[in-house]
């Protein structure tokens, strides 16, 4: 058989159910809207924290994972993050299972070559499995060859993977010069300068060093992981790209360095409609950052006179993960951060105005986030109806109550929220998610995109000291969609900040923007997915590409995934 | 009361709830009960709760402000905005307690009208709370968003500062069936944290003796002994200070700020040479510890070595950009080496924000044009700091500031 008519006879077999569940009887059940395929689909992988007993605090904070199509041919590959032994003199109180590798993982997936969601571990060959206290890692083409590129952060040595195109990466961290030896946490690669070559934000967290660990205590006097606020904060790094695979050190004159804290959370986008990409931090108990772009080289931070720098009580929160989108169809990027529990997570509406206003309770995420501690997280439409969904990765960083007396207390389970539609807030849809959503873990990283190229986006979720998890979209509904990549010929391949709309008559325009980042500690598919909803129907495409060029194509099919190369729509 | 005490919100719900079943007349078990209720984000059950309970002690004030919040985060606001009305009605304007009620009250009223997008009422509820309580960080940052909202940044400008300066200070309400609940915590941990308060506060005396009683309680706490060194010290009490950064070592030999706050120690002692050796055990245990790089370089700098000291502060900055006094002293050595364009590029770091040593950084800012030769900047900035630090009444800093600014204007009119 070959590929083709493999690819076809899987086709067939995968439009078979969907016909089926199209008409389901009266009193059938629905199945399950996410199923873990995790372990049948190859993805074998198991977070190791190198916990002691010593509560060495970097052991509770990873790690991250990525949904990169890194050798160019159509589906989403994982990478995925690794920690290791942060002291080798101590015994490890959970010791990794059978069969484990030590460092960085790279699964290719075979969906395009076989028609099957199955991934191959190729980490060895494509030389990624970098062996450090990794965190996170951020993706981005930073050399414009067409490649997307990996930057991985760690408690310790940061490391740039350059991809070489032909299935294999190099080191080039030393000859790049983004090193930083700090404690990294988030990373976004962003065109900060509008030259079309992507620089790199590197968000560090605190001056921990194992030698100076400090012991905390939780209320009841038991050892515990200290809080942010034991250790104080390093500053975050901005690179610019000076377009010869180097960069440059831009932190002191971009102004980034001048007011910092520990940051876990980052977004670059937009968020005045200036045109010019800004950059929001979360900061883990400490005021939020929202750098906007002067377009001169420099940022000035306004997250305070923007109202998202704390909640609407003034109290900073403990920011973990953020994610960034028009949540309510009025063409202005909105902003969510998780949280502790104890605080929930924050929504910040975006009045269009750079104004924000903290609407959780408005929006029903109050209450329902309140007791999870919240790392990754992203809007994402789940059910194509159009409206933008919200997945969180939850999982505690202290002790907790509930729990006492287990070996790892600190497992709390993820959660699903729908949106109702124009203002009508959130309506948490975990229980009837799947049995993933009701299983207890410490997740952290999570990653978004449609992973079997069906037109309905799935997750990738981690967990510390715990096995990933991919959550398979298999809802059952009618409604269409669409998924846009965008290809630059020269620079800016991916089209990193380019604002997307989807034209429909008597709709208002479907806004989405091109991005890896936002989650926590995680990389994104960078393709566009828009629900449709019930109507098939569409008017045109509209792209908005960083540096001003606005072109539109028509004559596109709903339930594709669509290529849109600059220079081949209409010029608006 | 004691699993509440030690935060243990689960396992005392339960007790609360069984003493409720057996006591239904008692109030402070369905107030403790609510108050829970609202540490678990469980604000529709706290709201029912706190509403039985104020029915057997209608006055308890802590008990109507938090059912008002709890209405308020679950969504009726009409019944929030009715009970924070009937406390504003109903509170005598008669001391410290109840001034607090009120400004809480307030506070509450506000936001009530701002979720109901009524932005003129709230800032108006806002402004009265303020006023009675200037230092309540939530209101004056209500405040401040109600008038960017309102379209008038500068009046919003001077409440952001006053939040910053007051974060999370709210108003000193009482509420003795809390307190009765907190006084049973006797871990080290609750003692230090109260220490940490008191310092705060300036009551250097009162942290000292909560920090005691955390070693009484705890003689192996190596938090309470590190932080017993640099308050012993404070005090004049170097003796008591050096004891304790030895018990700290002791238990504990990689704890980079006890080596810290030992250094300063040993330079108020004037032993620089043991305070240097100090600073570099504390780098050695974490090398981004900028105040001791900071420190390192002050010392270095006394015995001349002015090029390791400028390396040691040029590593501080990076290690914590905004840390102003380590760009300070840089520039200061930078001015000393005629590098003027690298001490004023450090200098211009240190404008923001303003304070006390606002004026200082300006004068150096002057003096590093001036020798630059750039009169122009050097006059500015000169001015500048006359200005600021007439204005804050820096008598000494301004008769220098004065005497340069005469010599500047001299060589003006030249």
């Amino acid at each position: 058989m070959t590929r083709r008519e493999i690819l076809k006879a899987y086709l067939a077999w995968s439009s078979l159910p969907l016909q089926k569940r199209a008409l389901p009887k009266s009193n059938s059940r629905q199945p399950d809207i996410f199923r873990d395929v995790a372990a049948e689909s190859g993805l074998d992988f198991h977070h190791f924290n190198g916990a002691t007993g010593e509560y060495y605090m970097p052991e509770i904070m990873g790690a991250g994972v990525a949904l990169l199509d890194y050798d160019n041919d159509g589906d989403l590959d994982v990478y995925l993050i690794q920690g290791t032994a942060l002291d080798t003199r101590r015994k490890l109180l959970f010791p990794p299972p059978p069969g484990w590798r030590p460092g960085n993982r790279l699964f290719r997936n075979n969906l395009a070559e076989t028609g099957r969601l199955h991934f191959t571990d190729v980490t060895e060959r494509a030389g990624v499995g970098h062996i450090g206290y990794g965190m996170g890692v951020a993706v981005g083409d930073y050399d414009n060859d067409g490649y997307q590129d990996l930057y991985v952060t760690n408690f310790g040595h940061n490391v740039l993977y350059h991809n070489n195109g032909d299935g294999t990466f190099t080191d080039v961290t030393r000859q790049a010069g983004v090193d930083d030896v700090r404690w990294s946490t988030c990373a976004a690669w962003l065109d900060y300068d509008g030259d079309g070559w992507l620089d790199l934000f590197v968000g560090n967290y605190v001056d921990f060093t194992v030698q100076g660990n400090k012991r905390c205590y939780g209320p009841t006097g038991e050892l515990d992981y200290c809080t942010p606020k034991a250790y104080q904060a390093v500053p975050s790094r901005l690179f610019r790209n000076l377009r010869n695979g180097t960069f440059a050190d831009s932190t002191e004159s971009s102004g980034i360095g001048s007011s910092y804290g520990p940051a876990l959370g980052v977004v670059c986008a937009d968020f005045n409609g200036d045109g010019r990409t800004d950059i929001f931090v979360a900061n883990d108990t400490a005021p939020n950052r929202l750098w906007l772009n002067q377009g001169n080289g420099t940022f000035r931070d306004v997250a305070l006179e923007a109202g998202v720098a704390t909640s609407v009580d003034g109290l900073p929160k403990a920011g973990m993960g953020v994610s960034v989108e028009d949540l309510n169809k009025d063409g202005n990027l909105d902003i969510l951060v998780t949280n502790l529990a104890g605080e929930g997570a924050t929504l910040f509406i975006n009045n269009g105005q750079g104004e924000f206003d903290d609407m959780t309770a408005q929006y029903g995420l109050a209450q329902a986030t309140f007791g999870f501690t919240g790392f990754g997280a992203n809007w994402f439409d789940y059910d194509n109806d159009g409206w933008l969904d919200l997945f969180m990765a939850n999982g505690a960083v202290t002790r907790m109550e509930s729990e006492h007396g287990k070996p790892f207390p600190f497992a709390q389970k993820n959660q699903l929220f729908h949106n109702q539609g124009d203002r009508k807030g959130f309506r948490e849809t975990s229980s009837i998610a799947g049995p993933a959503f009701r299983l207890p873990g410490v997740s952290r990283g999570a990653a978004f995109g449609d992973i079997d190229n069906d037109g309905k986006m799935d997750i990738i979720v981690t967990n510390n000291n715990g096995a990933v998890r991919l959550l398979r979209n298999q809802i059952v509904s009618r409604n269409h969609w669409l998924e846009v990549k965008l290809e630059a010929p020269k620079t800016n391949r991916f089209g990193v900040g380019a604002r997307v709309a989807v034209l429909r008559r008597g709709q208002k325009p479907l806004w989405r923007w091109v991005h890896a980042d936002s989650s926590y500690l995680s990389a994104s598919d960078v393709r566009v997915h828009f629900g449709l909803g019930d109507s098939p129907q569409l008017e045109g495409v509209m792209v908005h590409w960083p540096g001003g060029l606005t072109e539109l194509w028509t004559n596109l099919e709903s339930d594709k995934i669509v290529s849109l190369r600059q220079g081949t729509g209409r010029v608006l | 009361m004691v699993l509440d005490a030690y935060q243990q919100y689960e396992s005392a719900s339960l007790c609360y709830e069984r003493a409720r079943r057996l006591d239904p007349r008692s109030f402070r078990w369905a107030y403790y009960l609510g108050t829970l209720r609202v540490h678990e984000g469980k604000y529709d059950q706290a709201a029912a709760i706190l509403r039985e309970a104020l029915r057997l002690a209608p006055d308890y004030l802590p008990a109507r402000l938090e059912l008002a919040a709890s209405l308020l985060a679950a969504g009726d606001l009409d019944e929030s905005g009715r009970i924070y009305g009937a406390i504003l009605k109903g509170v005598p304007q008669s001391g410290d307690g109840d001034n607090a009620a009120t400004a809480e009250a307030l506070y509450g009223m506000g936001r009530v009208a701002a979720v109901r997008g009524q932005t003129s009422a709230a800032a108006e509820s806002y402004r009265r709370a303020c006023e009675l309580f200037p230092s309540y960080g939530a209101a004056q940052y209500a405040l401040a968003l109600a008038y960017r909202k309102l379209g008038d940044p500068e009046e919003a400008e001077p409440h952001f500062r006053a939040y910053e300066a007051n974060r999370t200070v709210t108003p000193p309400l009482e509420d003795p069936l809390r307190d009765a609940v907190q006084a049973l915590n006797l871990g080290a941990e609750a003692h230090l944290e109260r220490a940490i308060g008191l310092e705060r506060q300036g009551k250097l005396a009162e942290a000292i003796a909560e920090q005691e009683k955390a070693l009484e309680i705890d003689p192996e706490n190596v938090q309470a002994n590190i932080n017993l060194i640099s308050l012993d010290a404070r005090q004049g009490e170097l003796d008591k200070a050096e004891q304790h950064f030895q018990a700290a070592v002791r238990l504990n030999p990689h704890r980079a700020d006890a080596y810290y706050d030992h250094g300063i120690l040993l330079i108020w002692e004037k032993k620089d040479s043991e305070a240097e050796r100090a600073f570099r055990q504390a780098l050695a245990i974490n090398p981004f510890y900028a105040e001791a790089r900071n420190n390192l370089g002050l010392l270095l700098e006394r015995q001349g070595r002015t090029e390791e000291a400028l390396a040691e502060y040029e590593a501080a900055v990076k290690d914590k950009p905004d840390y102003r006094l380590a760009r300070f002293q840089a520039a200061t050595l930078l001015v000393k080496e005629k590098k003027y364009d690298a001490a004023i590029g450090h200098l211009l770091e240190t404008l923001t924000p303003e304070d006390d040593s606002t004026p200082r950084y300006l004068y150096a800012l002057a003096i590093a044009y001036g020798r630059k030769g750039d009169l122009k900047n050097a006059l500015a900035y000169i001015r500048r700091a006359r200005d600021q630090a007439a204005a804050r009444q820096q008598s000494q800093l301004l008769a220098s500031i004065d005497k340069d600014l005469h010599a500047l204007e001299q060589e003006e009119k030249q």
